[in-house]
């Protein structure tokens, strides 16, 4: 359906003026605008006689086509005043000028009574050769008209809002009285009116007085095209159900054919096996349950008529107001304080901090040429002393006061039988190589002494030149030292297995596992083969092991990861000076069997054994040495308490000048 | 023809001395001739190990007979996956292998810091006390009770704040650190001095071969090996 508001819908182009039947033209002058009848023609809307009469009966929703079913006859389509402007665009073949009541069907002829026929034909009679429809656009139906039949005439007058579809414009209504029998000229007929099914307007009860009484409504169903509002004549017509889908032709047909042909069929008997294949819903003896229990039944919004909703319109309808939620952070005094102490120590990181002016006597570099002159000369003339005079002019520590840990590492080395096996561990960087030769050459010389096999190790890569180093230097310290009808001393009996990588892990490894860790030694030998260095033993094999490191680290690693494979075999050490405080403990502890440190320790093994070693030799100048450092020590410790002290009362000096 | 067998040790002391003297410099401050003698010292001892490895871990591992090839597989695939490390691009697929390293390295050194020195020392402790003398038992004791407890203490860095805004550790925390920090000094003295007479011990050991040298070195002989 067109809008109402469309005016194309009456401007139809001029050409149109040809189809124009000639009693049209007869009334031309009558016609304000002759295209707007030809528009009506044109798209086909002319007179849409059901659509008029429900206007003016006040039926709502009259604008859209009339049912198929209705099977109204021709003649209530004709007040053209009242015809929907954007009414249907069906031809009508219902609308068709039936006030020619020799194009009324036969049937309908039948069902009038004979006072309705004679005044259905002078409602539908032409006044000179046009239909007269009773009145026009500019009269208001209240006003009687010639030709108006009386039962028409009698029909309230329907309220002026009522006509607020109807044709306002003078072009509209002259539309409205084109004659609808020139329809016929274009070959359509009644039969050729498409079906409507479905009814799209209410009626209001106020409105169907006129021509249907109250009992009539109670017997007559309102349906299909406002039957209830035709005159008594034909509201005796009897109403037949409608049918939607119902074709043209049938729904022309006499609405008493079919109850007449349903009286005449016997009642269908179905067989069982097509019972049994009927739908459930269709044999159901009831109505399919519908649970009313909840008693709440939407009356508004899209849902409106279900049962059961969620009553969700009542929470989201529910108007509060927010909760205010202050967005100021509360922070308390104490949190302010740190938070002012934490941005103060930002500020200050980025502020260059002043460095206090080092008071000092004499330049730094001064202090360091005097005090490095001062230990050079110190060495040098322990040297000269030593080689002027009788060497070892500073006793060495008494064989009777030797520490029970480089006792104990001697006798262990003095048990050691010939078919006994050694490892030793060179794991000293070659910094401190120095001291740690000094420290351990009375040792390896005790070892070399023994005529044990020895096998050389070390987790330093560093480590198997360093041993390879001290053992020759041993060897032939011994070799010159020889006694006469003894047999020379050899490297022979050593085996430099290499380097032990892994770190801790790798230690763990060889301590556990040496042949697969060592196959050959950097010689290439295999020392796997002879007892008691077999394939599958481990580091207990071994009848002792000795560890010479300079790193306390490197010394526990040993302790940790070997000593507890080594049992019951001893583990021994040399270990510097400055890792005795760390590895004391585990000597203790009995963790380790027997300890040397450092060169006195050097010394007090190699005195105790009655040799003279590197140790001997760096005897005289480390005793020197060490009293003018710590000389020298004393001393600077005296300046700076005097510069402290001195800087202190003069500071306390400023602050009470008047004191 | 200079007699190339005997030239090496003498040689080898001569650059000796002169390295020795060059790291001497220092006295003078940091100077070009120190620099280089370190640089000299890490260049020839990392070259020395990288033989050292080739020749002491990879090459023998690798001339392994068959069987013995098919038992380092998954190690020498995990070292060449290593490998990968050495490539920004490929490092993030070395992670793996370095994981495994760190996981067996964590897990040995966790173990043997457990049993072979948190127990051992523990129990060590506890077994000063079993002394017959008990004099001795009261006075060892004590000073490792007193010490072991105050020098825990000491690190313990719990403060609360006072109601003048001092941050300030409860008193009687206070008081242990306060005497633990005496035991620590001890130590860190005890590790000094044994600092300083390692170095001292090397420095004599340097001392005595420049003094060696430069009375003893036989000028001759080491002249005569050009001629």
């Amino acid at each position: 359906m067109k809008p109402a508001s469309e005016p194309e819908t009456f401007r139809q182009p001029a050409a149109s003026q040809e189809s124009v039947p000639d009693w049209m033209r007869e009334i031309g002058g009558e016609v304000a605008d002759g295209k707007v009848a030809d528009g009506e023609v044109a798209d086909g809307k002319v007179a849409d006689g059901e659509a008029a009469v429900d206007e003016l009966y006040g039926i709502e929703g009259a604008e859209t086509a009339a049912p198929a079913g209705s099977a109204k006859p021709s003649g209530f389509a004709e007040p053209a005043e009242f015809t929907e402007p954007t009414g249907s665009t069906e031809p009508s073949g219902l609308a068709e000028p039936a006030a020619e009541m020799g194009e009324m069907p036969d049937w309908l002829k039948s069902q009038m009574p004979p006072s309705a026929r004679e005044e259905s034909s002078s409602l539908f009679a032409e006044t000179n050769g046009k239909p007269d429809i009773g009145w026009s656009q500019e009269e208001t139906p209240s006003t009687p008209q010639t030709g108006v039949p009386d039962w028409l005439s009698e029909a309230p007058t329907p309220a002026a809002g009522d006509f607020s579809s109807a044709a306002e414009s003078p072009a509209e209504a002259a539309a409205e009285e084109i004659p609808a029998d020139w329809f016929s000229k274009f070959g359509i007929t009644s039969e050729e009116k498409p079906a409507e099914a479905t009814p799209a307007f209410v009626l209001r009860d106020d409105d169907m007085t006129p021509f249907v009484s109250g009992d009539e409504m109670a017997s007559t169903e309102p349906v299909s095209g406002g039957l209830e509002s035709f005159p008594d004549w034909l509201s005796q017509v009897p109403t037949e159900e409608p049918a939607p889908e119902a074709p043209p032709a049938r729904a022309a047909q006499p609405p008493e054919i079919e109850p007449q042909a349903d009286a005449d069929l016997a009642p269908a008997q179905l067989p069982t096996w097509l019972e049994a294949m009927r739908p459930v819903e269709s044999a159901a003896p009831t109505a399919p349950y519908a649970d009313e229990s909840v008693s709440s039944l939407e009356t508004s919004g899209p849902l409106a008529g279900l049962r059961g909703v969620l009553p969700a319109e009542v929470e989201i309808t529910r108007i509060r107001k927010p909760p205010v939620y202050s967005n100021k952070l509360q922070v308390s005094e104490a949190h302010q304080a740190r938070v002012s102490l934490l941005e103060e120590l930002v500020a200050a990181e980025g502020q260059p901090k002043l460095v206090a002016p080092h008071i000092a006597i004499v330049p730094q570099t001064v202090l360091r040429l005097a005090i490095a002159l001062v230990l050079i000369l110190t060495v040098f003339g322990s040297l000269w002393l030593s080689s002027e005079r009788t060497p070892e002019w500073t006793p060495l520590p008494e064989p009777t006061n030797v520490p029970q840990e480089v006792e104990d590492l001697r006798g262990l080395i003095e048990t050691l039988s010939a078919d006994a096996s050694v490892l030793v561990a060179f794991d000293y960087e070659p910094g401190f190589s120095g001291e740690m030769e000094a420290s351990a050459a009375g040792v390896v010389a005790h070892l070399i002494e023994k005529r044990v096999p020895l096998l050389l190790v070390s987790t330093n890569p560093l480590g198997p030149a360093l041993a390879k180093r001290l053992v020759e230097q041993q060897v032939d310290e011994l070799n010159s030292q020889l006694l006469p009808n003894t047999s020379p001393y050899t490297t022979s009996l050593f085996t430099n297995l290499g380097y032990i990588p892994g770190g801790i892990a790798g230690m763990r490894a060889f301590a556990e596992t040496p042949a697969q860790i060592f196959p050959h030694s950097l010689d290439g030998e295999d020392v796997w083969t002879t007892a008691p260095l077999t394939t599958g033993a481990t580091l207990a094999g071994f009848t002792l092991a000795l560890v010479i490191t300079d790193n306390p680290d490197t010394a526990r690693a040993w302790i940790e990861q070997a000593e507890p494979v080594l049992e019951p075999s001893p583990l021994l050490m040399v270990v510097s000076a400055q890792a005795e405080p760390m590895i004391r403990p585990y000597y203790d502890s009995g963790q380790v069997q027997g300890m040397v440190t450092g060169l006195a320790g050097g010394a007090a093994y190699e005195n105790k054994r009655g040799r003279s070693g590197l140790a001997s030799e760096y005897w005289d100048t480390f005793s020197l040495s060490l009293l003018v450092a710590t000389i020298l020590i004393l001393i600077g410790g005296l300046v700076n308490a005097s510069l402290t002290s001195l800087a202190r009362n003069k500071r306390k000096g400023e602050e009470q000048p008047y004191a | 023809m200079p007699d190339w067998g005997n030239l090496a040790e003498p040689l080898g002391t001569i650059i000796g001395f002169v390295l020795t003297l060059m790291v001497f410099s220092y006295i003078f401050g940091d100077n070009i001739l120190f620099r280089l003698a370190t640089h000299i010292f890490i260049g020839v001892a990392a070259g020395y190990a990288a033989v050292l490895v080739i020749y002491n871990i990879i090459f023998p591992v690798l001339a392994q007979p068959g069987e013995e090839l098919v038992r380092l597989g998954p190690p020498l695939i995990l070292g060449a996956w290593l490998l990968t490390k050495t490539s920004p691009r490929l490092s993030r697929l070395g992670n793996p292998v370095l994981a495994y390293l760190v996981g067996v390295g964590a897990a040995a050194a966790i173990s043997g810091a457990l049993l072979g020195t948190i127990f051992p020392l523990v129990d060590q402790s506890t077994r000063a006390l079993s002394d017959s003398n008990i004099w001795n038992v009261i006075v060892n004791g004590s000073i490792i009770l007193v010490g072991t407890i105050t020098t825990l203490i000491y690190f313990h860095y719990g403060a609360h704040p006072t109601p003048s805004g001092v941050t300030k550790r409860e008193t009687p925390i206070e008081i242990g650190a306060w005497i633990g920090q005496f035991f620590i000094a001890i130590t860190l003295g005890a590790i000094f001095a044994g600092v300083y007479l390692a170095v001292l011990t090397v420095f004599i050991e340097r001392m005595r071969f420049v003094w060696d040298f430069l009375w003893s070195f036989d000028w001759k002989y080491f002249i005569s090996l050009f001629s």
